[in-house]
């Protein structure tokens, strides 16, 4: 176990950050001198058998690296959280005989400790045999149920949810089918109007039939590098209301091709619009700051989040936004290549960001993996936000690959504990599984057994799918929020604050969209650490109103509807 | 960590440290796949790997000379990222000779790069004790001192090596950004102008004095900095300063890849020649990669072998009949040479596999102005822009266009729509003042003020443009000024002429509208075997 610290930079604006999170929550901690597992792999005995297939031939098709992804939905509507898988395809000329595959959530039966999932995939009649790559979820047409929208290589397709009782493809009349090779995409109501509106991030000018041949280093068959192809615009895609949606990519000003593959949405600026961030692999990173009236102008650069510290551009994977120094801002996360240090942004509150990623653990622990998804989460419930980080390389081991292993980039996952006082863990070791490392790309948290904290999936290339149950077994409290709009549906975007005994405030928002190609649970979950007593809301709506909801009990999800709270 | 990772990883450090070194155990496992790598590589591992063995097998060879082959064992594998291996090899090296520099001073950047500050502090120090008059383990120090926040230490060390080494561009550098985070932005400021005017291209610097500025509060002149910095890794040029040690790993791989980035390095700083010779080395290791034969072709034609280009680029066309990049550039060469119906061909084929292409539009622009067809040029730019709406170079020769169509008014429009696009470009922002030159000489903007400079000019089309203005406003003498400036900027005679030509052309009241127009007179006198015109000297 290591003991890592994030130390700031001296910096050009005032964060005492690590003093607020030394003075942050003081509560029981998950003991990081312990052993025992805080995340229980039980994919298997949950039911879920999705095994990836990215579909390679030894050809080295570039895609086939990228892939794997999925979505936490509750597509049922039955309030426990259903499993969407997103499978590769055939590759070369064999015929498509693949999936994706959906897993009905069927809970615990009692004394069981963990729940049980069975394939509705042809219950369903879903039938999604594109080489897919992520997902999103979303109501767009605000009929109470949970959409989905899933990229692929080619044409990305919209799934309208028919009641729970399937998926209807309605991506061509809904007009987001788009034609290129897609990654990461974000429901998010931009303009306040009610309706999801829809970012999806494209990554390269790439068609198998032009796939290029490259080598390693030593001459050896490798999969090329983006440098390979040419960079793609990103779609922005505006909800008309009425089921479709008109591609304001142009009008919207999002105007810099780049190699997008995870998006986040957050209001950087607090200026109440939801601006954009795209992380983008070896391009510089895009801001997209929101001026109103569906405009957005660039400005990554200027803002300190588009490169590192020495103006270097990096190969960005997966990004996760969260107000990680509580202060009341939301600060930027994300992975990278082998090498590089992923590397966290701290915002100074008015949207200006500065790198401190090289003096943290969370920065230097990475350098010798290669990053995709990642999440932010408050694994053990102090109050702290941790972090769980998917590895898996895109150049082979050279010692995997002599040994014979079909699939020499696996490299381990890593777990992160805040321990609150401005230092992070690494308790890696404290993720139970098979021992034997995969090639993970996607990691979406979810508290998939309604027990108040929350488990992980993490979507593996050519691997099976990993359902981490959080096993943490400490006495902290919590507090479980679903916030729904006037409409009915997850209020995306929505804010939640709360204060802490001391008057410190804190920030979560209410996303979907998680590090790389996933969707993760809706809700929120509030860590309390030792504080049992209720807790007071403040809530800011996308269309920019405001409630509060006041003494709230702990241990416990709590629905909050937009206009049956206390105005302020 | 992963079993076979972790077994290796055990067997190569299991014997690292403490008393004496058992000579069996150091020879290291053969690097993986040994037998699968390109010839002239594995060569490379064998023969040191021989070397190594030789030394181990004597008995008597001495401590020292283990070391040096472990060493040399230990720079290709660094050389190829084997970096584990490297490490193992360095340790042993260092501890069997902890009289040589190289060792730990390796190790020490091979630590920085696996994220363990501390072993490579360490081992900066060390270096430093064996060879304090070398700058490059003061820099390290000097950085891991910079990211772990301590400034002060950190410019002592910068100091120290800025001491020994006073050009050193990665001290200053370094120095700089000690001064950027201590609110000494000024200093910071001048400091990295004076290192940018050494090295120009060197995106860490330009990133330091946008940054700079920014916290300065010159918002305005960040953004300009920034628009100027290349972020594409493609386009990028680093802080150069000498590091022999370092640069004698850089110089070890021998692969396709490796070589192949070697040409695109040299082809970005301009060295040509060089460019051409690694690509060539590189296509004979993998003809069948038709990104190499297409750099070199690229390289071919940037030297002016034109001929050797373009049966070159056939040959590669017809390996490869769906490379729209290599049908463009036949276009453009041809283009060069003068044969623009072959170049239409060529062009018109590459757009048709990718209509998509911004560069395959704009070459066929460029195509149309040389042909003088400017409505079908404007059409093509368009459209290049409808691609990419940010390509700098689109929204020039769009603008270009309506100015050599005497469009002035629809150019002003136009310019003012392209800087909405990119609102930091300071090309278009000259470009802007250069048209307001340009309608004011002409009349028809008259009464209108012209704008202000954005930033004192600095390259030859900024110092023109502002020469043009200075013109248009009346002032010749400070116009002749500029226009020598500019005029100095370059050696070829006949940009020397086209400015002197211009510049004529605002005192005589005539509107010089571009270069292109004053550029075609000197041709044409040229070719009639007169000078352009009297040289106009200031005043």
């Amino acid at each position: 176990m290591d003991r890592c610290a994030i130390r700031p930079r001296s910096s050009w604006f005032p964060v005492a950050w690590l003093a607020l999170i030394v003075a942050a929550i003081s509560c029981g901690s998950e003991s990081v001198t312990d052993d025992t597992p805080l995340f229980v792999e039980t994919a298997l005995d949950a039911g879920i058998d999705f095994d990836h297939e990215h579909g390679g031939t030894g050809r080295y098709y570039y895609v086939e690296i990228m892939a794997g992804g999925g979505a936490w939905i509750d597509f049922d509507g039955d309030g426990d959280l259903d499993l969407y898988a997103v499978q590769g395809q055939n590759l070369g000329n064999a015929p498509p005989t693949l999936t994706d595959r959906i897993y009905r959530n069927l809970g615990a039966t009692p004394g069981e400790r963990v729940p049980r999932f069975e394939d509705a995939t042809e219950e369903l009649g879903l039938e999604m045999t594109g080489y897919g790559l992520g997902a999103a979820a979303g109501d767009f047409d605000n009929d109470g149920w949970t959409d989905l929208y899933v990229t692929q290589l080619g044409s990305n397709v919209l799934l309208r949810n028919d009641s729970g009782q399937g998926f209807e493809d309605v991506s061509a009349a809904a007009g987001v089918t788009g034609n290129e090779l897609s990654s990461s995409a974000a429901f998010v109501d931009l303009d306040g109007d009610g309706w999801l509106d829809l970012y999806v991030t494209n990554y390269l000018r790439y068609r198998l039939e032009s796939d290029k041949i490259c080598t390693d280093m030593v001459g050896l068959p490798e999969y090329c590098g983006p440098q390979s192809y040419e960079p793609e615009r990103d779609r922005l895609y505006r909800n008309r209301g009425d089921g479709t949606f008109e591609d304001v990519t142009r009008s919207a000003g999002i105007d810099v091709r780049g190699p997008g593959l995870g998006v986040v949405t957050a209001d950087f600026d607090r200026d109440g619009r939801l601006d954009i961030y795209v992380a983008n692999d070896q391009a510089a990173n895009h801001l997209w700051m929101n001026l109103g009236d569906f405009r957005f102008r660039e400005e990554g650069m200027i803002r300190g989040a588009a490169v590192d510290r020495n103006g270097k551009v990096e190969a960005s994977m997966g990004v996760e936004v969260a107000d990680l120094d509580a202060d009341g801002d939301e600060d930027l996360f994300m992975t990278h290549l082998i090498g590089e240090t992923n590397t966290l942004y701290l915002n100074d509150g008015s949207g200006y960001f500065a790198d401190v990623s090289l003096g943290s653990a969370l920065g230097q622990k990475s350098l010798r993996w290669t990053g995709f998804g990642c999440a932010l989460f408050d694994a053990d419930r102090d109050g702290r936000l941790d972090l769980f980080v998917a590895n898996g390389a895109v150049r082979a081991d050279p010692t995997q690959r002599s040994q014979g292993d079909p699939l020499p980039y696996r490299e381990p996952n890593l777990l992160f504990l805040n321990t609150g006082d401005g230092e992070f863990h690494d308790v890696s070791h404290r993720l139970l599984d098979s021992g034997v490392d995969q090639v993970s790309r996607a990691a979406a948290p979810g508290d998939v057994d309604d027990d108040g904290d929350l488990d992980l999936a993490v979507f593996n290339i050519g691997g099976p799918l990993q359902l981490y149950l959080n096993e943490t077994s400490n006495e902290n409290h919590w507090i479980g929020l679903r916030l729904l709009d006037s409409n009915g549906r997850d209020a995306q975007g929505a804010e939640v604050r709360w204060s802490d005994l001391e008057g410190r405030t804190f920030l979560r928002r209410v996303s979907s969209t998680a590090g790389y190609l996933s969707a993760r649970d809706p809700r929120l979950l509030i860590g309390l650490g030792s504080a049992d007593i209720p807790v007071d809301l403040d809530v800011r709506w996308t269309d920019g109103s405001r409630e509060f909801w006041q003494q709230l009990g702990v241990d416990r999800y709590h629905e909050l509807v937009q206009g049956e709270g206390t105005a302020p | 960590m992963n079993g076979a990772r972790a077994l290796l990883f055990a067997c190569l450090c299991c014997a690292c440290f403490g008393g004496e070194v058992d000579r069996d155990s150091l020879l290291p496992p053969p690097p993986p796949e040994l037998e699968s790598m390109e010839p002239a590589v594995r060569d490379q591992f064998v023969e040191r790997r021989f070397l190594l063995e030789s030394v181990l097998s004597d008995p008597e060879s001495p401590d020292a000379d283990v070391a040096w082959a472990l060493g040399q064992m230990g720079r290709v594998y660094q050389a190829y990222r084997h970096l584990d291996q490297a490490v193992w090899c360095y340790q042993h090296a260092h501890h069997l000779d902890p009289t040589v520099f190289d060792w730990p001073y390796l190790l020490a950047h091979l630590q920085v790069v696996l994220g363990d500050a501390e072993a490579a502090r360490d081992l900066f120090l060390r270096a430093h004790a064996l060879r304090p008059e070398e700058p490059g383990p003061l820099v390290g120090l000097g950085q891991l001192a910079l990211e772990d926040g301590d400034l002060a230490t950190a410019e002592t060390y910068y100091r120290q090596a800025l001491d020994l080494r006073p050009m050193n561009a990665l001290a200053r550098y370094g120095l700089a950004r000690v001064e950027t985070e201590s609110g000494h932005y000024a200093d910071a400021v001048e400091r990295l102008r004076r290192l940018l005017e050494e090295q120009p291209r060197a995106y860490q610097a330009q990133y330091a004095l946008a940054d700079a500025l920014k916290r300065a509060g010159r918002e305005d002149s960040a953004r300009i900095q920034l628009e100027a910095t290349p972020t594409s890794p493609l386009e990028r040029v680093g802080l150069r300063s000498r590091d022999r040690w370092l640069e004698a790993i850089q110089e070890l791989p021998v692969s396709a890849t490796a070589l192949e980035k070697r040409g695109r390095q040299a082809l970005l700083a301009g060295q040509v020649a060089e460019a051409i010779r690694w690509f060539r080395k590189a296509e004979q290791i993998a003809p069948e990669r038709r990104e190499v034969r297409f750099n070199l072709a690229t390289a071919l034609a940037r030297a002016g072998r034109t001929d050797e280009a373009i049966e070159y680029l056939h040959q590669v066309i017809a390996n490869f009949p769906n490379f729209d990049s290599a049908y463009r550039l036949l276009g453009t060469t041809r283009l060069g040479s003068g044969d623009m119906e072959n170049a239409e061909i060529w062009l018109r084929k590459a757009i048709e596999l990718e209509p998509r292409s911004e560069a395959n539009l704009r070459a066929l622009a460029d195509l149309q102005v040389a042909q003088g067809d400017l409505p079908s040029a404007i059409g093509s730019f368009e459209l290049a822009l409808e691609v990419d709406p940010r390509s700098e170079a689109a929204h020039v020769g769009l603008i270009v266009c309506h100015l050599r169509a005497a469009r002035f008014a629809e150019a002003g429009e136009v310019i003012e729509e392209s800087l909405r696009a990119l609102p930091s470009s300071r090309r278009l922002q000259w470009l802007r003042l250069r048209i307001q030159a340009i309608r004011k000489t002409s009349g028809s903007l008259a009464g209108a003020s012209v704008q202000s400079f954005p930033e004192a000019p600095q390259s030859v089309f900024e110092l023109e443009s502002a020469a043009m203005l200075r013109a248009a406003l009346g002032d010749y003498r400070a116009a002749a000024r500029l226009q020598e400036s500019a005029a100095a900027q370059i050696d070829r005679v006949q940009h020397r002429e086209v400015l002197r030509q211009r510049l004529e052309d605002y005192r005589s009241g005539r509107v010089a509208t571009t270069v292109w127009d004053a550029a075609e007179r000197v041709r044409v006198s040229r070719r009639n075997g007169r000078g352009a015109g009297s040289p106009s000297r200031s005043r």
